[in-house]
């Protein structure tokens, strides 16, 4: 039965898809839609095209490793920081009015201010993607960690586990699901500041963002939405790869 | 004297922060232009105040916002309801929330201006598509967990289905609706001020870009403030009707 449902549910995914696809196509052709929106045809055409002769792999690239790094720093920061604080008192004292009076600063109004400091550099990007998606991974982290049931506590500090076990071998775990929330929105904050940080204050260079701009410009609309479709997948296909993760390591805990 | 200790004891971090920002600003190892000291950011805030061209770019990004908001408000509810309720038009629309959710919709947006133009339009539409996820998503799961005791009661009572719909249904999805607005209006704020910086001549972030053209970082800094506050006044407000009208949760 779960089963069934699943393969009736990516079928139906995929049926949807090549509808709207159809669609777009038939009303290009019969040009119910203005004729600089490119149809399916040509994008994918093109897509191939640019794959072909190698000449988005270093777009993808820089983009992918602006976004990784971004994500990882927040990963390894936010949740290192968010379980600490979560776990004890003085430090989660410290942090929570940070936290009230920075996190409701969209922080993408901060990217100006970097660009200053650090001029168009990877730098600037990188800090703009941490700041945007380590609130949401700390939050997550440290409400993951105030909620976890006292009595695992009490009976591990009762059965005498020092405080690096409690937080290694009981917080964690009891906290992951949580924590895997807060990652997943922060993926979803990275690739969208990464689109961000490269669109704006680019000159030259590389990216997927600084590739759209630069074909917005020439008015190539096909280009455009290439790039719009290679980002969205690469949104896609990572967040499947962190519930591919969730999956394994929370095998315990359900959906 | 206790309670002043206490205040600061309570807010150490962000005195801290303060100290240390005008420590690096005093100590002259950057240039006023780039590390202004606090002072100097408020004295820009005052001056800015009484501008019309403060207020009226303030006031075009507020639009935007809210407009885009209203609009993702008005389909995002009624969709997620639907889908709650009816098997056949989850299945239809499942897919695209599920495929579109970690999608970077605001990537749209060079193509958004190609059709509506440079204007509001374009902004709106980017505000909308990205605030109705969060909105759907929340509208959907809350009005699945609806208690099924209270629908029951209700029936059991004699309610008819439109007056299940509105006196038992409706408000029992209602706090985790208005969980999904709180995630959507940030969002909505920070799109609003990312589209104007990319491409618009008019907004708050349109103000932002330009100011920061001049390298002053005392006026960009301003800003941010400003936008800051924005964001921060919108929660609040949303946080004040949510308490007017869901007050029993």
């Amino acid at each position: 039965m779960q089963n069934n449902s699943k393969k009736w549910f990516v079928l139906t995914s995929i049926g949807e898809i090549l509808f709207f696809l159809l669609l777009w196509q038939v009303l290009s052709i019969t040009s119910w839609f203005p004729t600089y929106v490119s149809s399916p045809v040509e994008i994918f055409s093109r897509i191939g095209e640019m794959f072909a002769d190698g000449s988005i792999y270093p777009h993808v690239g820089i983009s992918l490793y602006r976004t990784i790094l971004g994500f990882l720093l927040v990963v390894l920061i936010g949740t290192v920081l968010g379980m600490l604080a979560g776990f004890f008192k003085p430090i989660g004292n410290f942090f929570d009015p940070l936290i009230s009076f920075f996190n409701p600063i969209p922080k993408i109004a901060l990217l100006p201010v970097f660009l200053v400091w650090f001029g168009v550099t990877d730098v600037t990007r990188i800090l703009i993607i941490f700041t945007s998606a380590f609130f949401p991974c700390f939050i997550a982290t440290l409400d993951g960690v105030r909620n976890i049931n006292k009595l695992y506590l009490w009976s591990a500090e009762n059965m005498g586990a020092s405080k690096f076990k409690m937080l290694w071998r009981i917080i964690l775990p009891a906290a992951l699901p949580k924590i895997f929330d807060g990652w997943r929105v922060a993926l979803a904050l990275t690739f969208v500041m990464m689109f961000s940080s490269e669109m704006i204050g680019t000159s030259t260079g590389h990216g997927l963002g600084f590739m759209i701009l630069n074909a917005d410009s020439y008015g190539r609309v096909d280009i455009v939405l290439a790039g719009v479709f290679i980002i969205a997948l690469l949104g896609f296909i990572f967040d499947r790869l962190l519930i591919l993760l969730r999956n394994r390591v929370l095998w315990w805990s359900e959906r | 004297m206790s309670s002043i200790w206490q205040l600061i004891k309570k807010y150490q971090s962000l005195i801290l922060v303060v100290v240390v920002w005008q420590l690096m600003a005093l100590s002259g190892l950057f240039s006023e232009q780039l590390f202004p000291g606090i002072e100097k950011i408020a004295i820009v805030f005052l001056e800015l105040l009484p501008t019309s061209d403060l207020w009226s770019n303030i006031g075009i990004t507020l639009y935007r916002i809210l407009a885009g908001f209203a609009l993702a408000a008005i389909v995002g509810v009624p969709l997620g309801i639907a889908m709650s309720r009816s098997r056949t038009f989850d299945n239809i629309m499942q897919p695209i929330f599920t495929f579109g959710y970690p999608v970077p919709r605001v990537a749209l947006y060079p193509i958004f201006v190609l059709i509506f133009g440079i204007g509001s339009g374009s902004k709106i539409f980017t505000i909308f598509l990205e605030c109705i996820f969060p909105i759907v998503v929340n509208t959907y799961y809350g009005a699945k967990r609806v208690n099924i005791l209270y629908i029951w009661s209700g029936q059991n009572m004699g309610a008819d289905k439109r007056k299940l719909f509105w006196r038992v249904f409706l408000p029992g999805a209602m706090p985790s609706i208005f969980t999904g607005f709180r995630i959507a209006l940030p969002i909505g704020v920070v799109i609003a001020v990312l589209t104007e910086m990319i491409s618009s001549s008019n907004g708050i972030g349109y103000l932002l870009t330009y100011l920061s053209a001049s390298l002053s970082q005392s006026q960009v800094l301003a800003v941010v403030v400003y936008i800051s506050l924005i964001g921060y006044a919108l929660d609040r407000l949303l946080l004040y009707v949510r308490n007017r009208f869901v007050y029993w949760s």
